[in-house]
């Protein structure tokens, strides 16, 4: 209840939504109105069938069979051409003097059967099914295929690589073609993992953030045993005066409580963040809390209401609306001074930047005082000229520093037809990594 | 300080202490693994490393030796990947990043995997399980799985990790319906995909075989079908890096006459790599439901 899903097609073309599982309120997915709330107590990866009467989606229970004759598996694992090559290394050792086998011995072991492997003859040569029909039947097959199935639909549980697939299906550019390969590559490189803390300046509905959320708390919020334990943290650092509505969409879409979120999750702007840095250096910094808290005038301004125009102004309501934005603001404050914590002793473990319309590299220039003496930091950028004068400014800082890109393309898998698709994105933006190190 | 745990607790660990794991950095191509044990002295290009000179010593500090410089960096799978001692092929970090994402690992994650190899994979699953995940991993090679048993004992990771010496084509893994995910790199994958459909979680969890060779793939493509496995995709992931220069470019002049100086540029550019490795494998991913 409350949880997000995102439901998609079983077959044809992938289509994702991402929507909230409600009570009320319908959403719209392939052009059909449905009500979720009978999902409420599904299992995640289910499928389940559209009644179009009442709009709403019941578990299909599809057995075995029925999901091998919709999905056209025309065979069974035993029936497949599995190859018997029984040669293997296992018994030869790696210290390079590794001793020789007589051919007797080889006899022995080929004898002693590696014959376990399955042996069995082809699948698709003697299967009447699809591979018979000519390429144009087949298409005009599987259209009809899906045309029948089309109202079964598949809930499946929303995690950062999901979202990334389905942002990125909805247009590359709504996440600044932050690539899931150029994603996986910044996680790896800042070694995100729980119990660390790391920067993030994220502008991609939140996607970055959601992935390190996830890699802090991961399983655990759901086990009460783990409840003690810490997480690390995540501190959000937003670039404009507030943030953008859309700044944790996906953090929100991961369904972990806010108990979890709240322990790990704070946010700062990070022109507060620089005059925190340059305008209190002498001050001591107790003193300094205080005054953060206090002062109303660089406190972020509200993000701007969408429905600001409509109709209502009952005070009743006005009231309510006053009351959501102090408690905003006091959430907000409370997570500033979460972040200057965290970040006030310098030993932050890792920064990841993703831009959009700002060249990266004085935020990392700034930024970078905040990461701890040897740990890393990962630059994204949708072209390679703003790397180049992040990379030059690092000198004297860095090392390990490096600039990639990803190559990446899916294939099409199938009998004699294995080739590249033919569509593929031709980049996945810019890397740069590296090592923060203590000159002198 | 801290005790144990060379993948994860680092990040509390601003000082060496006796028993680290640890990087000596000379350039990106030249970085040396040691531990540091007290009394022994390690040889660089650059001069020794009497290890008691490191303890107390901050991680990233510059360290003077008699011939150059050096810096000391905290123990990371990443580096470990770049550093560790082949018993096998491995896999690298452009590849196993792609793998981690694409199984959704995260603190808690059940994970299987074979053969562990040496162990390149298994260090960067672990940092991302722990500190409440558990990875089993199995190879079929005695020795093998004994050394890598012992390295993860070494770094202190043996609540996190089980090595099994056992052959999964032919005898399966032993285990039912625990796995959120599941990594096969071994030359015959296919052959173990009935065992791992029945090792992993039902709704929604991840395989993974890495094979370098097509025909490789066509086989557990089909496999994977024959089992209903949803999803399956299957991609290539190349890793390019570039280098950054300093280039200096004249402007062609068209007249006899010399100009001024602004004739040349002298620019930092990045040049793609022009030797890079071209193919490690193909990944092939699918969801069990
Ligand atoms: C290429 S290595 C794996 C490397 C590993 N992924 C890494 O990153 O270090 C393949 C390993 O699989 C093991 N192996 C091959 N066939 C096997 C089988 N049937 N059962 C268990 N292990 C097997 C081999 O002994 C070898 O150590």
């Amino acid at each position: 209840m409350g949880d997000y899903v995102i439901l998609t097609t079983l077959l044809g073309k992938k289509v994702f939504r991402l929507a909230k599982v409600e009570e009320t309120g319908d959403v719209y997915f392939k052009k059909e109105r449905i009500n979720l709330k009978t999902l409420i107590g599904a299992q995640y990866n289910s499928i389940h069938r559209l009644d179009r009467s009442t709009r709403t989606l019941k578990h299909a229970g599809l057995t075995q069979e029925q999901l091998r004759e919709i999905l056209d598996v025309s065979f069974t694992f035993t029936e497949l051409n599995v190859d018997d090559e029984s040669k293997d290394n296992r018994l030869i050792n790696d210290d390079g003097l590794a001793q020789k086998l007589d051919r007797d011995d080889i006899e022995s072991l080929k004898n002693q059967g590696m014959s376990g492997d399955v042996i069995i003859k082809t699948l698709v040569e003697n299967s009447n099914t699809f591979k018979e029909r000519n390429v144009f039947s087949q298409e005009k097959y599987l259209k009809k295929k899906q045309a029948k199935y089309s109202n079964l639909i598949r809930v499946l549980k929303p995690n950062p690589t999901l979202l990334t697939e389905m942002y990125y299906s909805q247009g590359p550019m709504k996440i600044n073609n932050l690539r899931i390969d150029s994603l996986a590559q910044m996680l790896t490189a800042c070694n995100v993992r729980s119990g660390a803390k790391f920067m993030v300046v994220d502008t991609n509905m939140g996607l970055l953030t959601a992935a390190i959320i996830d890699r802090l708390a991961g399983h655990s919020s759901m086990f009460t045993s783990s409840a003690s334990r810490d997480y690390g943290e995540c501190i959000q650092i937003y670039l404009d005066d507030a943030p953008v509505s859309s700044w944790r969409q996906s953090v929100d879409a991961l369904n972990l409580s806010p108990a979890v979120i709240d322990r790990c999750l704070s946010a700062i702007n990070i022109k507060k963040l620089y005059k925190w840095e340059f305008d209190n250096d002498t001050k001591p910094k107790d003193e300094l809390d205080t005054e953060i808290e206090t002062k109303e005038d660089i406190t972020p301004i509200e993000p701007k209401e969408v429905d600001e125009s409509s109709n209502v102004d009952e005070p009743e309501y006005k009231k309510q609306r006053l009351d959501e934005k102090t408690k905003r603001k006091a959430t907000r404050i409370k997570e500033e001074n979460r972040a200057i914590d965290a970040l006030k002793n310098k030993d932050m473990d890792g920064l990841l930047i993703v831009t959009r319309n700002h060249d990266p590299t004085n935020i990392l220039t700034f930024l970078i005082r905040f990461l701890g003496i040897a740990q890393p930091f990962a630059v994204f950028s949708l072209s390679i000229d703003p790397l180049i004068s992040c990379y030059q400014s690092l000198k004297g800082i860095a090392i390990n520093s490096r600039i990639t890109e990803t190559w990446f393309r899916n294939y099409q898998v199938l009998d004699s037809r294995t080739r590249p698709e033919m569509n593929m994105s031709g980049s996945g933006g810019y890397l740069l990594t590296g090592i923060k190190v203590d000159f002198q | 300080m801290e005790k144990g745990n060379t993948v994860n607790v680092n990040s509390k660990k601003a000082v060496i202490s006796a028993g680290d794991h640890l990087f000596i950095f000379i350039s990106p191509k030249q970085m040396y693994p040691l531990k540091v044990v007290p009394k022994e002295t390690f040889q660089t290009k650059f001069g020794p490393i009497k290890h008691n000179d490191l303890i107390g010593v901050k991680y990233g500090t510059k360290l003077n030796l008699s011939k150059g410089w050096v810096y000391v960096l905290p123990f990371t799978p990443e580096l470990w990947t770049l550093n560790l001692p082949h018993r096998t092929q491995i896999l690298y970090s452009t590849d196993i990043s792609m793998i981690t994402c694409q199984l959704n690992l995260k603190p808690g994650s059940v994970v299987i995997e074979s053969g562990t190899g040496s162990g390149s994979l298994s260090h960067a699953i672990i940092r991302t399980i722990a500190p409440d995940g558990f990875l089993h991993t199995f190879d079929f090679h005695l020795a093998r799985a004994n050394e890598a048993r012992k390295e993860f004992d070494d770094h202190g990771l043996t609540s996190l990790v089980r090595v099994e010496n056992r052959d999964v084509c032919q005898d399966g893994f032993g285990l039912k319906a625990i796995a959120d995910a599941l990594f096969l790199d071994l030359p015959h994958p296919w052959t173990a995909i009935p065992f791992a459909y029945e090792a992993m979680k039902p709704f929604g969890s991840r395989i993974c075989c890495f094979s370098p060779c097509i025909e490789q793939v066509q086989k557990t493509v089909q496999a994977l079908q024959s089992m209903c496995f949803m999803d399956i995709g299957t991609m290539e992931l190349v890793s390019r890096p570039f280098e950054t220069k300093q280039m200096k470019m004249e402007k062609f002049c068209f007249t006899e006459t010399p100009e001024s100086e602004s004739n040349t540029t002298n620019d930092v550019k990045a040049v793609p790599s022009i030797q890079i490795a071209g193919h490690t494998g193909f990944l092939t991913f699918a969801t069990k439901i």
